[in-house]
């Protein structure tokens, strides 16, 4: 599992940073249907979801050089581009006095509301993942512990061989981080 | 009581049993009431299982823009959606922009047992590794047959619609040849950055194969492949090099998954391009 985790494939971050184009097609090719759909069901039309898919990516390309693979994984980086994206188009929009028309499209549809939450939780997975990746061991490990397979302090604690307030300390430590970079994801102070 | 303080809050959060003062406390004091609920959405989005989600993969020409405008090398010019699914399971998928086809993010027979949280390698589906099945989930659509209704209605928009600025080069329009009954157009565009595309509109006809795009010489002795043309509409870079008066002519040809990139002699339909502008 712990190997799982590290499903994306590192390498194709350094490529992107060395400009490599193969390697913006590969995260093209991996996670354009995530980009789109959460610029589908943030925007609720497919014109404005095709521009913002276009943008996320070209803009991903142009700035690659302030990309820091050690910093974010590539994924991360590029959900959080999407964001900008989709902000960028909705007030945009709310400029244009379009946000109602959306509204209405999109509340014509009850389960594109559902649909955008799960959509975004997935977004804001991969958000979770990629700070938690920086988190280092042994906090990493005692947060996946926790998460994953549902294992309380004590057991976590005997698991590691660690000190009991250790654990308790740094799942106090480790879930503020998480909460505070969800909260930097959706510029919520 | 006292107020629980950020280390309970946090156990509290990951669902450990604290007793019940720790419980009933939570309840009666606002303060911490909204700390718990703050880092239990952290724990939720954390756990959150993505495989009942739904993704849409982007029409070809949103690859073909990005390509366009970034001029990018012709050897990428093909959908990486595209490839990955031809190489994968010798099937294209949809390539038109009006069917979103829902992607799975995991098949939902694999789904999790409610209370199984073991799901970290998810994550590797959703951002990586599992992107490969995204797309073999997808591509198994494809292969059987109609895809499941998108998740919001299609508008069938024209693939270029979102160009930015396109001019007319050429045109054609795409006569069926033999047995073949689908009759459509071809359209050259020239993108604002200078690099050309050429977009096919021509219905799909059930039979074995997938379809392959041409441009020829007017004595077909010289054919240069564009890529796979999925259901219904299809855009592709034009290689900068490649002189259409040279290149006149659009062939669309039916081709068995052989392995062969050579055309396969059937062609289902083509027609000659005339320059405007």
């Amino acid at each position: 599992m712990e190997a799982a985790a590290h499903g994306w494939d590192v390498a194709v971050d350094r490529a992107f940073a060395a400009g490599e184009e193969q390697a913006l097609a590969e995260a093209y090719r991996k996670l354009s249907p995530l980009v789109y759909t959460l610029a589908l069901r943030s925007l609720g039309e497919r014109a404005g979801a095709d521009d913002a898919t276009q943008e996320v990516f070209i803009r991903a390309w142009r700035s690659r050089t302030s990309y820091r693979p050690g910093a974010a994984r590539l994924p991360a980086w590029l959900i959080g581009i999407t964001r900008n994206v989709i902000n960028d188009s909705l007030s945009a929009r709310s400029r244009q006095y379009d946000v109602e028309r959306a509204a209405l499209r999109l509340a014509t549809d009850p389960a594109s509301d559902a649909d955008a939450k799960d959509v975004e939780a997935v977004a804001d997975r991969i958000t979770l993942e990629d700070e938690l990746e920086r988190l280092g061991d042994p906090q990493r490990a005692i947060m996946r512990l926790a998460f994953y397979e549902d294992l309380t302090h004590d057991q976590i604690s005997s698991r590691l061989q660690l000190p009991l307030g250790t654990v308790k300390s740094h799942i106090r430590r480790s879930l503020t981080r998480l909460r505070a970079r969800l909260e930097v994801e959706h510029g919520t102070p | 009581m006292a107020h629980l303080d950020d280390e309970q809050l946090s156990l509290l959060a990951l669902g450990e049993d604290l007793g019940k003062d720790a419980a009933v406390h939570v309840i009666e004091c606002r303060a911490c009431a909204e700390s718990l609920a703050s880092l239990q959405r952290t724990v939720l989005v954390a756990t959150s299982d993505p495989n009942t989600v739904q993704l849409q993969a982007p029409g070809s020409h949103n690859w073909a823009a990005i390509h366009a405008t970034l001029r990018l090398s012709p050897s990428l010019a093909a959908d990486p959606l595209s490839d990955a699914a031809g190489a994968g399971a010798g099937a294209k998928p949809d390539t038109s922009s009006e069917t979103g086809t829902p992607t799975p993010l995991r098949p939902s027979s694999n789904k999790k047992q409610p209370g199984d949280r073991r799901g970290l390698w998810i994550l590797g589906v959703a951002a990586g590794t599992a992107a490969g099945l995204v797309v073999g989930a997808w591509t198994a659509a494809s292969i059987l047959g109609p895809a499941e209704p998108p998740l919001t209605a299609p508008s069938t928009p024209a693939p270029t619609q979102t160009e930015p600025v396109a001019a007319l080069l050429a045109e054609a329009s795409l006569q069926p040849l033999a047995s073949h009954t689908a009759s459509g157009e071809a359209v050259v565009q020239s993108l604002a950055d200078g690099s050309r595309q050429l977009v096919i509109r021509l219905p799909d006809e059930p039979q074995a194969g997938f379809r392959e795009v041409w441009v020829g010489s007017s004595d077909l002795s010289m054919m240069v492949s564009l890529g796979v043309l999925g259901n219904q509409t299809g855009s592709f870079v034009l290689p900068s090099g490649l002189d259409l008066t040279q290149y006149p002519i659009v062939d669309i040809s039916r081709e068995p998954y052989d392995g062969d990139p050579a055309h396969s002699a059937e062609s289902v339909a083509r027609g000659v391009l005339t320059l405007r502008g």
